[in-house]
């Protein structure tokens, strides 16, 4: 996996996106406003769809041609440049993190701030390799009231 | 041996039952979550922030204003519609923009989801025009609009609420051939008023009033009563249905519940409300404002939404 | 005129002679400040907390506006501290000084890359303030007669800029902006209410949020672009940093690219509707397009700092004309600022001037002794900030995640911004990935819903008549503009490959 070929993938990608963009643009006619007139929304012969459609026709033409060039260099071919063991350990660490903060916010609704917060930072901060535990609890027991403090008690976010 | 235990079990079991009692029986004693649907620092925003700080003086609890904007509303109808019904999240929002939100959309709420606990301030929607245009009045815009067909820009804040259905109800009603065009908001009508930049625009009443008194901008024609105003030169315009256009559309601004709140409760925050929305530092506010503020108690209050709720079906109708 | 220079001295004189005045400003600037450097806290929610306070403290109006004007202009320079230590923007209009910001700082003068970074936002603020004061009336003017079709034609010559954000060839970046564009239009169609790419869902009827997207964008894709840099002991740890406060002989040097971005700032500032978050991106874009030596940006360049932050500093003098000659605020802290006028009983509107010039002036006042307060607070708590952004990233980024995810709660106080934040942060750090900048994206989603509600604003108020975005010389002017530089990105394009 490298720059280029993420790139191909990602230019195919778009192009499915605006596929669907095009084909699903229209289901947003009957939610319009129901005391305009037909005309009154289409004029200069442009509507609600005409600038989605403009951007989604355009963006399949573009990703076709990055396609294309992209193609056209090889890239495939292209070598890796840091070492194998590295990128693994650094790919790792990014879905973890990912995976982590997603799990965090999807229970945010449901367990108080306070406990949840710092549960998060807590894992967070071993995953990224500081091993006092206690440290860690600390630290992460201490931002969680200070985040509580200024963005739930003062702010009053509904947290 | 039983006997001398039933005084015993008798408070014990009343000890029990006040422990099991519902929290509310002590309402308020937390802080309430005031919804409000729209951007801080705009108009309804404003009027609930007077409202809150008077309601300070009749209770303990801090009052809170949330803004939770979007879909014209609906977003902020929709949380406190779906709140628990324990009279900690109330919904300050206008009867018509609530209408409007409903009128236009598919939503999860309606009517029937909310409790009225009641109206804290009034105000008619009105017609204004810059005095450039020289429109002196409603009629004089409907013959000019019949004399130069399809010319004249009637402007709307928003293409689907309460504004909006004015527009739409007022050309139905006259079936005059002037157009409606539907600005981006208040900001985005007033500054076209401002600028001269169409014939005439709807909003809500008092929005610039301080450019009525300045004689910038004209009142050409409001949708209800400005007997409340503070600027006199106003008062005697009269009421389009007065004027041969029958259509009536003004903002009765107030507090909603849950509807499954329980009546003590309600009964409770409506003392709090009533008491605030009649202190004298609120209709001191209102005087500032633009309008007096008047108290529409819950049962009319409803009733008004229901009457107004056959314009915005009329004119849905109509189309 | 003599008359607008009494009006100004009895505004400061109005604004200093209370000392609770200037200890509000004082202390409303050094929240400004450190709310700035929250990424995730923002102006307009500081200032939405401090209403009621001030309200029901029933400080006077002025005292009141003049805190809430402390931390509107702390914030712009707050902002800029974080972008430079670790490339995540305090506040979306500091997003842009991280292009150069955060590689000077990288090189290890980060103390100089703030020091520049406070330097260009105070230039920024008097600069604005300046204008603001002495072109009030003009702009005003500008701004009250400004019409759909201008705004759609500034938007899209705005979008032209994008080419110096491209790494690369142009296909990229177009394909970026296109992106922005699509994402852009997800959300009620401004003109019809027509609830585009819904699919049902009610929030996406507003559309995407777009502090959400910044937040996803610069807080959360550079967490995760940067786990890297974990535990690597960079240069920033090691030197012992101090601020470098750049002499005043380097703002000689650096006067014109700091007036450009100040001139962007205060303009877009004064039209409102016109994109203001963009202008920092544009100001940016035409200083490096106009360089000899354009590929010094990005690089740690000072102009790269010092654009931006003038910019973003100078909108806050821009966004205080249509505030007070017209009453209609140009972003979310004015709109507060205005909210807590008329809950004081002061009418803001065209009559403001006229009758209460003293608060006006006062207001304007505030704002230039805000900035240099700000200058010196910045100056004085600057190793504070910088000891706290340099401890080891293993701390700092669950933060940032956590400050992030407040963040983008709190643009609408509940989670749906907050997984538009992941969506973007996940787009931005795959993007990231392929060396695609995410910055044409950007311009796109803030550019994108400005040109088509005008363009078709200015359609539907001509009655479909096209030929309204030429019947003015400006606007046949500024296509024709639009036109010459589209044609040289062509041409360069070409050229390249």
């Amino acid at each position: 996996m490298n720059k280029n070929l993420l790139e191909l993938i990602v230019s195919l990608v778009l192009i499915g996106f605006s596929a669907a963009s095009l084909m699903t643009v229209g289901m947003a006619e009957d939610t319009a406003s129901p005391f305009l007139l037909a005309q009154e929304r289409s004029l200069g012969g442009i509507d609600y769809s005409s600038f989605p459609r403009l951007y989604a026709i355009v963006l399949i033409i573009l990703c076709s041609l990055n396609v294309a060039l992209l193609i056209k260099k090889r890239c495939w071919t292209t070598q890796l440049d840091a070492s194998h063991e590295k990128r693994r350990r650094i790919l790792w660490l990014t879905l973890a993190t990912g995976v982590l903060t997603l799990v965090y916010t999807l229970l945010l609704p449901y367990i108080n701030f306070v406990a949840v917060t710092a549960v998060f930072l807590f894992v967070m901060f071993r995953l990224y390799g500081r091993t006092n535990l206690l440290k860690n609890g600390t630290v992460a027991v201490a931002g969680s009231v200070l985040f509580w403090v200024v963005f739930v008690y003062l702010s009053h976010l509904t947290i | 041996m039983l006997k001398k235990l039933i005084p015993s079990l008798a408070l014990g079991a009343a000890a029990l039952m006040m422990a099991f009692a519902p929290a509310q029986a002590a309402y308020p004693e937390k802080p309430i979550h005031m919804i409000v649907p729209w951007a801080a620092g705009g108009g309804t925003d404003v009027v609930a922030r007077a409202l809150v700080e008077a309601m300070k003086k009749f209770t303990d609890v801090a009052i809170v204003v949330d803004n939770v904007t979007g879909a014209g509303g609906s977003t902020g109808n929709k949380k406190v519609a779906e709140a628990a019904p324990d009279g900690y999240t109330i919904l300050f929002n206008g009867d018509t923009d609530i209408l409007g939100a409903l009128s236009v959309m598919k939503t999860t709420y309606d009517l029937d989801s909310f409790k009225y606990v009641g109206g804290v301030f009034y105000s008619p929607t009105w017609i204004l025009s810059h005095k450039d245009r020289n429109i002196t009045s409603m009629k004089d815009f409907i013959e000019k609009a019949k004399a130069d067909p399809n010319k004249l820009i009637l402007g709307s804040t928003t293409p689907s609420g309460a504004q909006m259905v004015m527009c739409a109800s007022i050309q139905a009603a006259t079936k005059a051939p002037f157009r409606i065009v539907p600005y981006q908001g208040g900001k985005d009508m007033t500054k076209a008023l401002l600028g001269n930049q169409c014939d005439a625009g709807i909003i809500h009443a008092p929005m610039l009033l301080p450019e009525v008194k300045s004689g910038v901008i004209k009142v050409i024609g409001t949708g209800g009563s400005l007997a409340n105003c503070s600027y006199e030169p106003v008062r005697s315009i009269k009421p389009l249905a007065e004027e041969g256009i029958p259509v009536e559309m003004g903002i009765n601004r107030g507090v909603l519940v849950p509807a499954g709140t329980p009546d003590d409760v309600v009964q409770k925050l409506t003392e709090i409300v009533k008491s605030a929305a009649e202190s004298q530092e609120f209709k001191e506010f209102g005087e500032r404002f633009g309008f007096t503020p008047q108290w529409t108690p819950g049962d009319a209050y409803k009733k008004g939404f229901v009457k107004q709720m056959e314009t915005f079906e009329k004119a849905k109708a109509a189309m | 005129m003599s008359e607008t220079i009494l009006h100004i001295f009895s505004g400061f004189q109005l604004a200093v002679t209370d000392p609770i005045n200037l200890l509000l400003m004082v202390a409303g600037t050094f929240l400004g400040l450190i709310v700035g450097a929250l990424p995730g806290f923002s102006s307009p929610m500081a200032i939405v907390i401090l209403l009621p306070i001030t309200y029901h403290l029933k400080l006077p109006a002025i005292s009141a506006l003049l805190l809430m004007m402390g931390v509107y202009c702390g914030t712009k320079c707050g902002g800029s501290y974080p972008a430079v230590l670790l490339r995540t923007p305090g506040t979306p209009a500091g997003a842009c000084t991280a292009l150069d910001g955060y590689p000077l700082a990288q090189r290890g003068e980060s103390g100089k890359a703030i020091g520049y970074a406070i330097m260009g936002s105070t230039y920024g603020g008097v600069f604005g303030w300046v204008i603001a004061v002495i072109f009030v009336p003009v702009l005003g003017k500008i701004a009250v007669n400004s019409r759909p079709e201008d705004l759609a034609v500034i938007g899209m010559l705005g979008l032209t800029m994008v080419s110096a954000f491209v790494r690369g060839n142009m296909v990229r970046g177009l394909i970026g902006v296109f992106i922005g564009l699509l994402i852009g239009t997800i959300g009620q169609d401004a003109n019809d209410g027509a609830a585009r790419f819904t699919f049902g869902i009610d929030e996406l009827g507003n559309g995407i949020p777009f502090a959400a997207a910044l937040v996803g964008f610069f807080g959360m894709a550079v967490v995760l672009s940067d786990i890297k840099e974990i535990g690597s002991v960079s240069e920033l740890v090691s030197q012992k940093v101090s601020l470098v406060m750049p002499k005043l002989r380097e703002v000689k040097k650096y006067w014109k690219c700091m007036t450009i971005g100040s001139l962007y700032g205060t303009l877009v500032g004064a039209i409102p509707g016109v994109g203001a978050e963009g202008s920092t991106w544009v100001a940016y874009a035409t200083v490096k397009n106009k360089d000899k030596n354009p590929e010094r940006f990005g690089q740690g360049a000072p102009e790269g700092i010092l654009t931006p932050e003038s910019c973003n500093n100078a909108n806050n003098g821009g966004t205080m004309v249509p505030m007070l000659t017209l009453g209609i605020p140009g972003d979310g802290s004015t709109a507060i600022m205005l909210g807590a006028l008329v809950l004081y009983g002061v009418d803001p509107g065209v009559t403001l001037m006229r009758d209460q010039p003293a608060l006006v002036y006062a207001l304007l006042a505030g704002l230039l002794i805000s900035t240099i307060i700000m200058f010196f607070i910045g100056w004085f708590t600057c190793p504070m900030f910088i000891h706290v952004l340099k401890q080891d990233r293993a701390w700092l980024f669950p933060f940032i995640l956590v400050l992030a995810t407040l963040g983008a709660f709190s643009c609408s106080n509940s989670m749906y911004p907050v997984y538009v934040a992941l969506a973007f942060g996940v787009i931005g750090y795959v993007f990231e990935l392929c060396g695609i900048s995410v910055v044409p994206i950007v311009l796109g989603i803030i550019l994108g819903p400005v040109i088509e509600a005008n363009a078709r604003m200015a359609l539907i108020t001509n009655s479909g008549d096209w030929s309204v975005f030429v019947s003015s010389w400006w606007r046949a002017g500024m296509l024709g503009l639009i036109g010459l530089l589209l044609a040289s990105n062509l041409y360069k394009t070409f050229k390249q490959s």
